[in-house]
């Protein structure tokens, strides 16, 4: 056999590949990198934010490639768009259509084929630096039990849908300061470990944060100084709760030739001036060593293996450029190399896995039968109120403090967990202010339900009321920890005649949220009342069971699901079913909606048996010695920190491990 | 109503203030200072140049005039236009007097002598690795600290060691080079940058202690936000209270500069650049894989910042000249034979405003000819003003012919239109610096947007925070520990404890 | 546009927002959006907007002077036109609606069908529409992208009182909303 073309070939340029990259290219191995998106120097931030600037919709696809609505079929990287960019694009029958090759959402609109039985709301982003383009920057560590979920909580119960994972924390501490350092986290160790050593946050001996902390927004003053300390919170018995300030990738000083951060308030969908890390920083680290060589625009297609237990001998691409018209792309291109690492995120990732076929009815890497399966997500759920008094929404960064202090305790045997983030920006992603509020009291209507008179207002009226709105408004998003599930899951269909526009098949999703995992939305509802009620507030939340077509009908809103827990609330104090605190005002809620955070996590989970999992502790595949598959797709359980910081430290071990590997067997 | 207390002050301070007190020190110009050199003079002293319907005398003095001067715009005729004529009139002076010789003899007939700005305090020596005090003691620059790959270099009777191209651990402006792409000149040299500061701001900065990171710490952990003076003429406001210092007061100016190398074997002709032998230095690289280098070259300037803070104008006016062959203008042809930073003939040519392709490697320079491909090939994108074009010819050819400066184009002005605060009057405890809008404190500038195709290349569209706007960028500068630094990067490069 | 249409818009303009005249249409402008806005209101209102503009010059002229708030009420068809005892035409007041939202947004909600474009469509007529949009001004903060600010503002109360941000004086901030509101059609 021939000289392998490269000591590395890295597919995907999001988080994971360029902290390999940089991490073996500094120590002189020869890596190609291929990227399935476009190239996106620094110029394309113009591009980017002014599409963001001049769409009407701001979401966090808005500013990036493919234009927005862009059919799937025609793209060479189509996005998964998210759910609620489609609006009321879902079909009045979804429901009853769904199976018999029907999906929750238009296949002409969706890219992911949502076969249910519940939508999968999370996106992510096919383009140079991935996701990270429109990652907020939270960047928490896991927390000691995360890591041992089943002997911690559920030793004694076999259903316990809980794994733990391979490694314990103190296997990650090193690597999570040297993530810490390459992302360039701001935070402040003593802080974080005075209030949340309760619940095993942990650090190795004399450490410190490469940055200063983010400051806390009014906001976050304003609760902090109404709950820290407190202890009574139902279902939390006995555990203190505080506000603490949120690590973020974001320049809390000039660092790394990138800015401060300046407050635009913007991390999702864009920082328009890069005070927020994101992958092409780490890649652009890469580079400059002169060891990587980097493609973009090159679909990698297929990995290439004789069967397991056989080494990995090429990858097959597929290079793209848009034409005039369409898309020309090249024939199938073979690379070598001595190290293949798939970096393409939970969904891609197993998607190419599962297209890899060794020509004997196998594909690669897949003896467990575990690939695509136990995709996760944090369900996200959204309460939004009104402070009684101004607190200042729609400044700083998105969000700079959250609830940490009630991710752990023993309510995980039976319930999920949560961490809550409070957000600084109004009602933004809860109603999409200020756009919804201003045409309710410019237009004399009630979409907000907060302009119940339907006043029409102009001039020092129109001012004061809006001031009185937008200074008043926020919101906590709860992150709850879902539960890995079999049949929750990545698969690819080649008969389904649906395909992308390089021809290749569509990731087919099945996904749903277990009891374990809804009853943490029920906890999350009656935490937010509590809160309310010591803050004074008034909960506006609204989780809608049904949607209402073009024609007036209503049917069911495929986000919405039964409330878990009605006792849960039955038994709650009246003061607590007062219809001001409640979601919806119901004392006792029929159901809630979720959001998707933009955590695509576990379809390809780390596991200390072969039989039960696809890649080992250093990510290394089970079946095939010189493949690694990297990043959150890993992870067995998805906790209730973000994810990426946590990606990032197990890459940096994974970079170990195949330096290692590279100086012993070659 | 109060704003329209604040709408009629920002009038009175822009036009009102510019009328007074900018006239006193014209007059002031004429009379004394360089011109008893004696030195023979090949170019007018002044010309009156008309724009927008008034009449603006630029004046080829060696006085850094203090504020621009608007006294000749009607009221009614106030407006953007109109007062970018008097903003630019102000930079052509301002650039007259900076680049007259250091001992202030004016610029002549084929002179090119070291300047006033080069004589500032450079960035590499306020800052240095440890965060020591740098040494002066009576007030004047302390000696440059050379790194000792240059010293051998350094020749005694080199008129100038311009240190630049050293590559502080943190860039003073992350657009520019190495983060958002080097500055390759058609030839295959990169540029290099280097940024200087009058004494004013370098006194500020000393006396502040915010030339290490300790010091900066103190300054904000006491509660002060750095504020540099601000440049004013002496008078009264209409209450008779004093508006700047007793004689007027020179403030803040930092002047940033582009270099490139003049490589006489390529075909650049060193008499059509302002030169200066320099000491090249790279950094060793941070993994170690190669080693620092100094090389002695002559360079020629092709780009140059200016920025001034003055009482009206918190914000700073922010001037941006170029080497009038440094690139064309986007959809107007490639008209000469010859650019800094565009290839006219060449099909192999990275893309136009597009940072060349990593890894960026500038000991591994001049790039062969094969290479053509990863040189920067560059355009204007948002064309020179016609007014400012006019007044450019006029000023070239009656004051500056026959000199180097006659090569040099002003690109544009940019200056805050809503600078200040309601009742935001200057006083001496504010450095004679007007209160900063709260609202908005990039002062809502004009025009909008400005690049330099040196300095700000990869970014000169119109896209608001993403594309270069002096003003917007810089209202971003903080110090290391992330408090505003009044618009200018530099602090941000303090090192040590 | 004539230069009297302009002074009609911007006036009208300082009225419906609430904001004084010199800080949305000031006389030293970089940036331009009155005139902008104005013609984008012409070119997608038939000729709604010239007769709007008409209304409202023939309001400013009614002796003995009707009060802003008066003016305001007409235009907005919450009362009558004092002369004709009728709402004036409600093509005119959606006109009037669609160009405050562009004021507020930097988005053109089209108010009625014309050619071209159907009732509801939005566009966001520049970056800097959206970015200037005066939503962002009554919450006493930026646009979601474009600070204005520096590193940490977020940690206080707005430096500019709500007085200064709107440059009118009877404005007063800090009342809580009314929030009788809550659950009408949950
Ligand atoms: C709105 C939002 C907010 C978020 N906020 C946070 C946060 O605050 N904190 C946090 O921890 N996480 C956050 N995340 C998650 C975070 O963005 C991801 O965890 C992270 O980007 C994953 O990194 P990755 O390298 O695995 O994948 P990605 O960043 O998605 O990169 C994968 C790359 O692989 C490329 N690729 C895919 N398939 C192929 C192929 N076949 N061939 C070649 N290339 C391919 C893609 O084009 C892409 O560039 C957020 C996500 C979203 C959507
Ligand atoms: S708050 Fe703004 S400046 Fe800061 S990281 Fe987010 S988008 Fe960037």
């Amino acid at each position: 056999m021939s000289d392998p073309d490269y000591d590395i070939i890295i597919v995907g340029a999001g988080v994971a590949g360029p902290i390999i990259a940089k991490e073996l290219s500094q120590a002189g191995a020869k890596i190609l990198i291929i990227e399935g998106g476009p190239e996106t120097p620094p110029t394309n931030r113009e591009e980017y934010m002014s599409n963001f600037l001049l769409n009407t919709v701001k979401t966090l696809e808005s500013p990036y490639p493919p234009g927005m609505g862009a059919n799937p079929a025609k793209e060479a990287t189509p996005r998964a768009t998210i759910a609620q960019t489609f609006g009321n694009n879902v079909s009045p029958t979804w429901h009853a259509d769904l199976g018999a090759g029907n999906y929750i959402y238009n296949a002409d609109v969706s890219y992911l084929l949502q076969e249910g039985p519940q939508p999968f709301l999370s996106g992510y982003k096919r383009i140079t630096g991935g996701t990270t383009w429109h990652w907020l920057g939270t960047s928490l560590r896991f927390l000691e039990h995360d890591f041992t979920m089943k002997s911690t909580y559920g030793a004694d119960d076999p259903d316990y849908p809980m794994p733990d994972w391979p490694i314990v924390v103190d296997d990650l501490l090193d690597a999570y300061g040297r993530a810490e350092h390459e992302i360039g986290v701001s935070a402040d160790v003593s802080i974080q470990t005075k209030e949340l050593a309760q619940i095993g946050l942990k650090y190795s001996d004399g450490y410190s944060y490469p940055m200063q902390e983010i400051p806390p927004s009014v906001l976050d003053v304003q609760i902090a100084a109404a709950l820290n300390g407190f202890q009574n919170f139902i279902n939390f018995e006995g555990q203190q709760v505080f506000v603490t300030s949120t690590p973020a990738g974001r320049n809390s000083q000039p660092d790394g030739n990138r800015r401060t951060c300046a407050g635009n308030t913007n991390c999702i969908p864009i920082c328009p001036i890069q005070a927020k890390w994101d992958g092409t920083v780490t890649l652009a680290g890469a580079q400059s060593t002169g060891n990587v060589t980097f493609k973009s625009q090159c679909v990698v297609t297929k990995v290439v293996s004789a069967g397991y237990g056989q080494p990995v001998t090429g990858i097959e691409y597929i290079h793209w450029e848009n034409g005039p018209t369409k898309i020309t792309k090249s024939e199938p291109i073979t690379a070598t190399a001595k190290i293949y690492v798939i970096a393409a995120h939970a969904i891609e990732t197993p998607k190419l896995m599962l297209m890899s076929d060794m020509g004997n009815g196998q594909t690669v890497a897949n003896s467990s039968d575990q690939m695509g399966r136990n995709l996760m997500d944090h369900p996200l759920y959204l309460s939004w109120s009104l402070m009684p008094e101004q607190i200042f929404g729609f400044r700083g960064p998105l969000a700079t403090s959250g609830i940490e202090s009630l991710r752990d305790g023993p309510f995980r045997s039976d319930r999920a967990a949560w961490r809550c983030e409070i957000g600084n920006e109004g009602w933004n992603f809860a109603i999409g202010d200020p756009w919804t509020t201003v045409s309710d009291f410019v237009d004399g209507k009630n979409a907000s339900h907060t302009n119940a008179n339907m006043d029409r207002l102009f001039g020092a009226g129109l001012i004061e009321q809006l001031n009185s709105h937008f200074t008043r408004q926020w919101r906590m998003g709860f992150l709850v920890e879902q539960t890995p599930e079999a049949d929750s899951r990545v698969t690819i269909n080649r008969d389904n005649g649906i395909v992308d526009g390089l021809h290749l098949p569509r990731p087919v999703i099945n996904y749903k949220l277990s009891e374990y995992t809804r009853r943490g939305f029920a906890s999350a509802e009656v935490f937010s009342r509590q809160v309310y009620q010591m803050l004074g507030a008034t909960n506006f939340t609204r989780n809608a069971q049904n949607l209402t077509a073009a024609d007036g009908t209503e049917f069911p809103n495929p986000v919405w699901f039964e409330n878990p827990d009605r006792d849960m609330f039955e038994a709650l104090p009246d003061a607590l079913k007062a219809p001001e605190l409640c979601a919806n005002g119901q004392a006792v809620p029929d159901g809630f909606t979720y959001f998707g955070a933009g955590h695509l996590v576990g379809t390809y989970r780390m596991g200390s048996v072969a039989r039960t999992s696809v890649v080992d502790s250093h990510s290394r595949s089970w079946d095939h010695s010189t493949l690694f598959l990297v990043g959150d797709g890993v992870f067995p359980t998805i906790t209730t920190a973000n994810p990426t910081l946590t990606l990032a430290a197990l890459a940096m071990r994974t970079a170990d491990a195949i330096k290692a590997q590279l100086a012993t067997t070659l | 109503m109060r704003l329209l207390k604040l709408a009629l002050l920002c009038c009175v301070l822009i036009v009102g203030a510019y009328a007074i007190y900018h006239y006193q020190i014209k007059g002031k110009n004429s009379t004394e200072g360089p011109l008893a050199s004696g030195t023979p003079q090949a170019s007018a002293m002044s010309t009156t140049v008309s724009c927008q319907g008034a009449d603006h005398v630029i004046t080829n003095g060696a006085a850094i005039p203090h504020l621009p001067d608007a006294s000749m715009i009607a009221s009614e005729d106030i407006s953007v236009e109109s007062l970018q004529c008097s903003f630019d009139a102000y930079s052509w002076d301002l650039f007259l007097a900076l680049n007259h010789d250091a001992d202030g003899a004016l610029v002549t007939g084929g002179s090119d002598d070291p300047t006033v700005w080069e004589s500032w305090a450079e960035s590499s020596y306020i800052f240095l690795p440890d965060g020591a005090t740098p040494a002066s003691t009576d007030g004047s620059f302390p000696p440059r600290n050379v790194p000792a790959e240059c010293a051998g270099l350094h020749d005694g009777a080199m008129k100038i060691v311009l240190q630049i191209g050293k590559r502080p651990d943190v860039l003073e402006e992350f657009t520019e080079p190495f983060q958002s792409g080097p500055l390759i000149d058609a030839n295959g040299h990169y540029s290099r940058f280097a940024i200087s500061v009058n004494q004013s701001m370098y006194d500020y900065i000393l006396d502040n202690e915010l030339y290490n990171k300790a010091g900066q710490k103190t300054f904000s952990q006491a509660g002060n936000e750095v504020n540099f003076s601000c440049s004013c003429n002496e008078g009264t406001d209409a209450d008779g209270n004093p508006i700047c210092a007793q004689g007027g007061q020179q403030g803040a100016v930092m002047a940033k500069a582009a270099w490139k190398v003049i490589d006489t074997a390529k075909n650049d002709d060193p008499s059509l650049f302002h030169t200066v032998e320099a000491l090249v230095f790279t950094e060793a690289a941070k993994d170690g894989s190669r080693p620092a280098m100094c090389e002695k070259q002559l360079v020629g300037l092709t780009g140059f910042h200016i920025a001034q803070k003055t009482s009206n104008d918190t914000q700073g006016l922010w001037s941006t000249f170029e080497h009038a062959d440094n690139a064309p203008t986007k959809g107007q042809g490639a008209d000469k034979p010859k650019y800094n930073y565009f290839n006219p003939d060449c099909a192999d040519c990275n893309a136009v405003n597009e940072p060349p392709a990593q890894p960026w490697n500038p000991d591994d320079q001049p790039l062969s000819d094969a290479r053509i491909g990863d040189r920067s090939q560059i355009e204007r994108v948002i064309a020179i003003h016609q007014d400012t074009d006019a007044m450019n010819a006029q000023v070239q050819s009656e004051l500056l012919a026959g000199t180097v400066w006659a090569n040099y184009e002003l690109v544009s002005t940019q200056w805050p239109t809503a600078p200040t605060a309601p009742n935001a009057a200057p006083t001496a405890a504010t450095n004679w610096c007007s209160a900063i809008n709260e609202v908005d404190k990039s002062g809502n500038p004009a025009p909008a947007f400005l690049a330099n195709t040196t300095l700000e290349t990869y970014i000169q569209g119109t896209v608001p925070q993403a594309s270069s706007s002096c003003i917007n960028c810089h209202l971003n500068a903080t110090m290391t520990d992330g408090q505003f630094s009044d618009f200018t990067y530099l602090l941000e490069r303090a090192r040590g404890p | 546009m004539s230069n009297s249409d302009q002074k009609t818009f911007n006036a009208m303009s300082a009225l419906l927002t609430g904001f004084n005249e010199q800080l949305i249409a000031p006389q030293v402008d970089p940036i331009g959006l009155p005139k902008l806005f104005l013609q984008w209101a012409t070119d997608h209102s038939g000729g709604d907007c010239a007769n709007l503009l008409a209304t409202f010059a023939s309001l400013q002229a009614i002796v003995p002077a009707l009060s802003t708030d008066e003016i305001g009420s007409v235009i907005m068809g919450v009362s009558p036109d004092p002369t004709t005892g009728e709402p004036i035409d409600e093509n005119q007041t959606a006109v009037a609606q669609a160009i405050l939202k562009l004021w507020y947004l930097g988005s053109w909600y089209q108010p009625f069908d014309i050619a071209g474009a159907a009732k509801g469509k939005e566009t966001v007529v520049s970056d800097q529409a959206y970015i200037k949009g005066l939503a962002s001004q009554s919450m006493q903060s930026h646009a979601m992208g474009n600070s204005t600010l520096t590193f940490g503002y977020w940690d206080k109360p707005p430096a500019a009182s709500l007085q200064v941000t709107t440059g009118n004086d009877e404005v007063s901030a800090g009342g809580p909303p009314d929030t009788s509101g809550w659950g009408a059609s949950a």
